[in-house]
């Protein structure tokens, strides 16, 4: 019979693990991707662990030099904590734009990486903060990259079965920007036919240490140094210099996908959207800095 | 009488069912499993022509309490489970199980057991070879390969309509003028999936289905069970939802045959993605119209040629081709015109009925041509359309019946001053990528079947209680729009009775008299009238009796019956007429319609296309509808919102496309993209309220034509914007972009 335990704490967890033995493990975040794919085909000696009552995998707060984010935490908890919309807005953008309300309610940022769908949404956004995951395994823990946890194939982490995502480090910056937009075919509820996720330093409304993610080209974040490169142009070639480069990346990525053309259509779109975010966004933080030194 | 004295009509009455469907407790066929009932899974197949060279249910059929029915056991008859009377010539190609699967969805197979888990579980366990065949999936090519599909080789189902000189018009013409345009296969998308009970109750077999037509599914058991029809009971069960697409007969017959060959209850039920694969879809059309006009603009002639893709089975298909055709001669003035329909089988999910039964795609195809045409000529396309629309009271050339009371003229002037087409007609451009443009349709649909080759009447009494409340006994199927409430509403403004103490019944093949359907946008116009009808009656009658009762004049005066200055009691009436004359009021009454006027709409709307995403937004949207009356007009809007989100979708979003190999790309919701209530408009609403001579107070349809316009408004707003001529529907970002691409190319 198929078997479903909710541990209470990371100790629980562990020897819950220990003593599934070989049996066909299933982690449940928010659920929202797994209902999906498994519903009505597990296999009847399966066993499932609910993470989403363990108070370790919970919490967002600030400490210091990082934002910690627990990976449990939902896109409702995130996109409305004050901490993300200041530090980390790339993530909040990500998480208020990902499903409906409901699912927001329920998908998590961990299973979100974990699920690892080149269209996902939270992945690109981390990955541009620079964010790094930490993950809990019985052997210890380790911090990875989110380009590390998602590998190259898509729909599947490089995470072993007894590797548990705990939090996310994402590093609070002084000076620096983010911003993350997608597009699908409709303005809510809809997965992204492609995203873009950038992270800059914003001075005199120059841009540099620019970080670029696009999804959907494979995997939910590949990094583009060709974009990164150009959004240091000056500001007159700035933005065509970008919506180029993003162009080239991603013919260089799906050279012969049938989905190339409007992609690359798709992603001048984006380039020329987060661009004005990022410089409104740093237009309005340096105004906030001005004040607040006079 | 005076609009304004009404009690009920046009008024805002809460439906009977809005409390229970708010709180989630309106009970569906699926949430209340009947006691003893076997869940039937039904074994569809994965290939899109594939005959069966084997099945093997030994793996099934060892758990325990499974009941395997294949197509080996199914009988032969053939039937089309779009006909609702017998005789009715639709090529009947269909059978309840087939060893010759012609689609992805077909029916192999019917797996039942005690739960739906343990179906479903058995239902896999079906081991079954297949030859795959090479699959039909161009419209274009399958009348050559129709042999591969079908063991009858029709090639197609051909039908045509003309009257007038064409040749003389075209020959005449100072501009002829073509277009081609193609609309999509398309999923109903009602919330409630497809699902049938069938159970036998000695001699008679009682079908409960949430269905259009209960007495077309009698209809269709009857020939396959070889059953008299008074045998089969078919009871109308609550429906979440239909758009045409259970006016068709699909699980029934399969349902009632199990049920009567097991003697047990059968209770079929499907998942979203089998109601997407084997159900019905609208017809994806491929049309060309091509019209002669004079050095004015005045339409001369119009010729079409259409394919039209039924899917695997024939299906309504053909219906659905005529009614395109004929409503091609009933919105313009047209003195010559040639229609010329092929229905062709293809091994994709069957067509069938859907919202506006064909209407959406004819005039999607002649608005577009419309605007294409009158761009490249020169024509403002409100004046060309003013110019050629059909007046009050028109004949249709074409045999149809006249017109009514046409008010399509006043649809399009209104709506062009209120939307401000003249000062909003130039496209606008903002922020380098962003084109913003206003589009407009016309469209015009029936009210019923009179004058067409369909038999049209309704039969229903109302019997008066002992307690002044009332009955109408009618065989309504209520879809969701509200039908019920409204038929209650009309015989409460006849009788004066309180609309909360009347019950409209719906169909039960046992018990409520014959009607030919909800479909056919025939309800409020043919049944409501009857209803309206069948109250005067029922006050005749009740005014006789009191009168003889009293022996003094009794009137019915202000909705209240009055004798000599005196208000009576209704129910005390009813009551005394009772007790001391041994009548009871109720009546009985059958209308049979002369006449089938036509229903107007005209609808604007303002798009931004962002020309690198290729989205497109509506901004601004306008519906101005002659329906001469509204009886509830929160129902009337409630209609118009639903078929815009409809229509928005056709034209921008919603597509069930398939590969080479017949495989359907698009299996459920994640990759079918209905509008959504964040990007839906909130529309502006007109109604134009003018008395239809024949409806009840005068009142017309509104359900299917609310989505007639609105892919051609939308389209025609996009090809504005960018310059474009789109014609293949739907405009997905992909298309939208390329098009964009070539602007000014």
């Amino acid at each position: 019979m198929t078997g479903l335990f909710a541990p209470r704490s990371i100790e629980e967890l562990l020897s819950l693990l220990a003593g599934s033995g070989e049996h066909e493990k299933h982690f449940i975040a928010g659920g929202t991707d797994w209902l999906i794919k498994n519903r009505g085909n597990i296999s009847e000696d399966a066993v499932l662990f609910d993470l989403s009552k363990i108070p370790e995998l919970r919490g967002i707060e600030n400490r210091g030099s990082y934002l910690r984010l627990g990976s449990m935490e939902t896109m409702t908890s995130i996109h409305t904590d004050p901490e993300i919309r200041l530090h980390a807005a790339a993530l909040c953008d990500a998480a208020s734009s990902m499903g409906s309300v409901q699912i927001r309610n329920r998908a998590t940022v961990g299973g979100n990486l974990a699920n690892a769908s080149p269209a996902a949404d939270t992945p690109g956004a981390l990955a541009a903060l620079n964010a790094s995951a930490v993950i809990f395994s019985p052997s210890g823990t380790k911090e990875l990259s989110i380009e590390e946890v998602l590998g190259t194939c898509p729909n599947k982490n490089t995470l072993s079965d007894s590797d548990i995502i705990m939090e996310f480090r994402i590093p609070v910056r002084k000076s620096h920007v983010s911003a993350f937009k997608k597009i699908g075919s409709r303005s809510e509820v809809s997965i992204a036919r492609i995203n873009l996720a950038v992270s800059a330093k914003y001075e005199d409304g120059a841009f540099c240490d620019a970080m670029v993610f696009v999804g959907t080209l494979g995997t939910a974040a590949k990094r583009s140094p060709e974009a990164e490169n150009a959004l240091l142009m000056p500001i007159s070639l700035r933005k065509e210099g970008f919506k180029k480069a993003l162009c080239e990346f991603a013919g260089r990525m799906i050279p012969s996908r049938s989905t190339l053309p409007y992609k690359q259509s798709a992603i001048q779109a984006l380039a020329e959207d987060v661009l004005e975010m990022l410089e409104a966004r740093g237009r309005s933080l340096e105004k906030s800095g001005e004040k607040s030194h006079g | 009488m005076d609009k304004r004295s009404y009690k009920y009509i046009g008024r805002n009455v809460t439906r009977f069912d809005a409390v229970d469907k708010v709180r989630g407790r309106f009970p569906y066929l699926a949430d209340e499993p009947f006691p003893n009932a076997l869940f039937g899974a039904v074994l569809f197949s994965p290939h899109a022509n594939a005959v069966v060279k084997k099945i093997d249910v030994s793996e099934a059929s060892r758990i325990e309490g499974v009941e395997i029915l294949t197509y080996l056991d199914a009988p032969n008859a053939r039937y089309n489970g779009s006909e609702w009377f017998p005789g009715q010539d639709d090529y009947p190609d269909e059978t309840v199980l087939t060893g010759h699967a012609r689609h992805v969805g077909d029916r192999i197979a019917l797996v039942m057991a005690d739960t739906e888990e343990k179906a479903r579980k058995a239902r896999d366990l079906v081991r079954v070879e297949y030859e795959i065949l090479p699959a039909v999936t161009l419209p274009e090519t399958a009348a050559d390969m129709a042999g591969m599909l079908h063991e009858d080789g029709v090639k197609s189902f051909d039908g045509s309509i003309c009257y007038g000189d064409l040749e003389k018009a075209f020959s005449s013409a100072a501009y002829i003028e073509s277009d081609t345009v193609t609309t999509p296969k398309i999923h109903h998308a009602a919330m409630e999936t497809h699902s049938v009970l069938a159970i036998p109750r000695g001699d008679v077999l009682e079908v409960r289905t949430p269905c259009q037509i209960t007495f077309g599914v009698q209809y269709s058991i009857a020939q396959v069970l070889d059953m008299p029809l008074s045998k089969i009971r078919v009871i109308k069960a609550n429906m979440g939802g239909t758009f045409g697409g259970k006016q068709e007969v699909v699980f029934e017959v399969l349902c009632a045959w199990a049920a009567n060959r097991l003697k047990r209850p059968v209770f079929i039920n499907t998942t979203r993605e089998e109601t997407i694969l084997s159900t019905r879809t609208r017809a994806a059309v491929k049309g060309k119209v091509e019209t002669a006009l004079d050095a004015d603009g005045t339409i001369l002639g119009r010729s079409f040629e259409l394919i039209v893709d039924a899917g695997a089975y024939l299906t309504g298909t053909k219906k659905v081709m005529m009614a395109m055709g004929k409503k091609a001669s009933r919105l313009y003035r047209i003195p010559a015109l040639s229609y010329k329909g092929s229905v062709v089988r293809t091994s994709t999910t069957p067509a069938g009925a859907c919202r506006g039964y064909g209407s959406p795609q004819i005039h999607t195809i002649t608005e577009i041509h419309t605007d294409l045409m009158c761009r490249r000529l020169g024509f403002d396309p409100v004046q060309f359309r003013l110019k050629n629309l059909l007046g009050e009271f028109e004949e249709d050339p074409s045999g149809g019946a006249n017109i009514g009371k046409a008010r399509v003229i006043e649809c399009l002037s209104r709506g062009a001053a209120a939307f401000g087409w003249e000062e909003n007609k130039a496209p606008k451009v903002s922020g380098g990528r962003f084109f913003t443009a206003t589009g407009f349709a016309c469209c015009t649909h029936g009210n019923g079947y009179y004058k067409t080759k369909y038999h049209d009447f309704s039969n229903m009494s109302l019997r008066l209680l002992e307690d002044g409340s009332a009955i109408l006994r009618a065989s309504i199927h209520e879809l969701g729009s509200g039908a019920t409430t409204a038929l209650a509403q009309i015989v409460g403004e006849v009788t004066g009775i309180d609309v909360s103490k009347i019950t409209v019944t719906e169909a039960d093949t046992q018990f409520t008299s014959y009607d030919s359907g909800c479909q056919a946008s025939r309800v409020i116009y043919v049944c409501g009238e009857c209803a309206r009808l069948v109250s005067e009656a029922a006050v005749k009658m009740l005014t006789q009796e009191a009168s003889k009762l009293l022996d003094r004049p009794v009137r019915f005066y202000e909705g209240g019956l009055v004798c000599e200055g005196k208000k009576l009691d209704l129910g005390a009436a009813v009551r005394e007429i009772m007790e001391k004359r041994r009548v009871s009021i109720e009546v009985n009454f059958e209308h049979r319609p002369e006449s089938n006027p036509a229903s107007f709409g005209v609808h604007f709307a303002e798009v931004t296309v962002d020309k690198l995403t290729g989205l497109v937004k509506v901004n601004r949207y306008l519906a101005i509808h002659d329906i001469g009356q509204a009886i509830n007009e929160s129902f009337v809007r409630g209609q118009i919102y639903g078929g815009i989100q409809m229509g928005i979708g056709m034209a921008l979003s919603e597509e069930l496309p398939f590969d080479s190999m017949g495989i359907p790309r698009v299996r459920n919701f994640d990759k079918y993209h209905l509008v959504n209530a964040p990007d839906m408009p909130d529309p502006e609403i007109i109604l134009i309220e003018d008395n239809e001579p024949g409806g009840p107070f005068g009142a017309k349809s509104i359900g299917e034509i609310s989505t007639v316009p609105v892919s051609a408004a939308i389209v025609n707003a996009v090809n504005r914007a960018l310059g474009s001529s789109l014609t293949d529907l739907p405009l997905t970002p992909a298309k939208v972009v390329e098009a964009a691409r070539n602007m000014g190319e």
